[in-house]
């Protein structure tokens, strides 16, 4: 009789005993990354997915146009990050800047390009928000205590790709065209060759001894924050060097 | 008779030459996967969908469910959906602009506080549904700690067809589990 009278009262005991040892080994499992104190991370990695082209053949076939000609004047800066639901608006959460500029058209070895002059679309840079606060987010990812104290701190950094064109010089291009603002822009990485006294000159971060890809800003609270890109695969360089008969002789081969 | 055994024996030690070298020459890759300097603290991490991603049934959110079950069954990964989670999964519109996808992970001392993958809604190849879920296995493959490369089989080559590699290769898998195991 006495054992029925506390059979009730200990199975509720054990079951919340084990409801608690559940709850504290999933907390075990689980500990905190970001403490309770004011914290920022000391990195940002911003990775990319575009296409690069390894050779002469891939930049060839990857283009939707080719085209050899002069940039003529930079013409305005732009957000290219647009409002999903409706892209004639730019986007509030993103900034992605890109530059404009005019490009004049002297021969199209790819494609059908009427204009004799035509607006280029390079991707310049883009501001990035990182959050100092004193959340708890355990290992999991999950916020477990939400912010009390929130800085938001902007962080501009140079798109590593982009490398300023000089007006007035030739250029081939490789390109393809976006239809509802009715610019041009790289098909590919790299997608920009000069001709310097007819001598083929590859315009590409990815084959050259600076690294852009890799730097240190200092955010809004003095703390250095390291900026690491992805997308810093380094491509051989084959086709500085060539002529300007050799480049369009194989360009021509490539998109016969 | 001594002759012919250590003839014999010569031969067939050639031979066993010949098939190490053989066997060799393909098991060593010729395209090894690369690291991020930043990993997750275990291959189970938690992630909520953007503002731009909260209905289901687009291209782009097919691509992460995709992708998400492509790296569990790659590599035992879990990506699991919680509304409190930190870190997002979402679209960009990018116009202008030949890029497939972006993440952008934040850390501490190597190990990820958080991270946002967003495959660009803007690229005009993107509608297809490999090249969606190619895009997404790539941004969840440099969550894990993976680098680019642009040679050989894996979702990590910038260079890949998306069309036809759009789940985590033997590379690939190499990688998280040099990272994690």
């Amino acid at each position: 009789m006495l054992e029925r009278k506390y059979a009730l009262p200990i199975l509720v005991l054990a079951t919340v005993l084990l409801a608690f040892a559940i709850t504290y080994n999933r907390c075990e499992e689980a500990p905190l990354i970001n403490e309770a104190v004011l914290s920022m991370p000391d990195a940002i990695t911003v990775s990319f997915d575009y296409p690069v082209a390894a050779d002469l053949k891939q930049m060839a076939e990857g283009a939707q146009y080719i085209v050899i000609g002069e940039y003529t004047r930079f013409n305005s800066a732009w957000n290219m990050a647009r409002d999903p639901r409706d892209i004639t608006k730019e986007d509030p959460d993103n900034y992605t800047e890109g530059w404009l500029y005019d490009f004049n058209v002297e021969k199209v070895l790819k494609g059908s390009i009427a204009d004799a002059s035509i607006q280029v679309n390079h991707r310049h840079s883009e501001t990035i928000s990182v959050t100092e606060s004193d959340a708890e987010v355990n290992s999991l990812g999950i916020i477990v205590k939400q912010a009390t104290v929130t800085n938001e701190v902007a962080v501009e950094v140079a798109d590593p790709t982009f490398i300023e064109p000089e007006l007035n010089s030739k250029y081939v291009l490789f390109l393809c065209k976006d239809n509802t603002f009715g610019y041009y822009y790289a098909a590919l990485e790299p997608f920009s060759i000069k001709l310097e006294d007819k001598v083929a000159v590859l315009q590409s971060n990815l084959s050259g001894d600076n690294d852009p890809f890799h730097s240190r800003v200092t955010a809004s609270n003095s703390k250095q924050i390291d900026v690491n890109f992805f997308g810093s695969v380094s491509i051989t360089d084959r086709i500085s060097g060539m002529s300007y008969d050799e480049l369009i002789g194989k360009i021509a081969d490539y998109t016969a | 008779m001594t002759k012919l055994n250590v003839r014999s024996l010569i031969h067939l030690g050639l031979g066993l030459l010949s098939i190490c070298i053989v066997v060799a020459a393909f098991a060593i890759p010729t395209y090894a996967y690369t690291l991020a300097p930043h990993k997750l603290p275990s291959k189970v991490a938690s992630y909520t969908w953007g503002s731009n991603l909260q209905t289901s049934n687009s291209v782009i959110r097919n691509g992460f469910e995709n992708a998400i079950d492509d790296w569990y069954d790659a590599s035992s990964v879990v990506f699991y959906y919680s509304s409190s989670s930190n870190n997002t999964l979402n679209s960009i519109y990018e116009s202008s602009s030949s890029l497939y996808g972006r993440a952008t992970i934040t850390s501490s001392n190597g190990i990820v506080t958080k991270f946002t993958a967003t495959v660009n809604a803007g690229n005009s190849y993107i509608s297809n549904n490999n090249v969606a879920r190619s895009a997404a296995n790539h941004e969840l493959g440099h969550v894990l700690g993976l680098d680019d490369k642009t040679s050989g089989i894996a979702i990590m080559n910038t260079n890949r067809n998306r069309e036809i590699t759009y789940v985590p290769k033997a590379d690939d898998i190499d990688g998280v589990a040099a990272i994690y195991d």
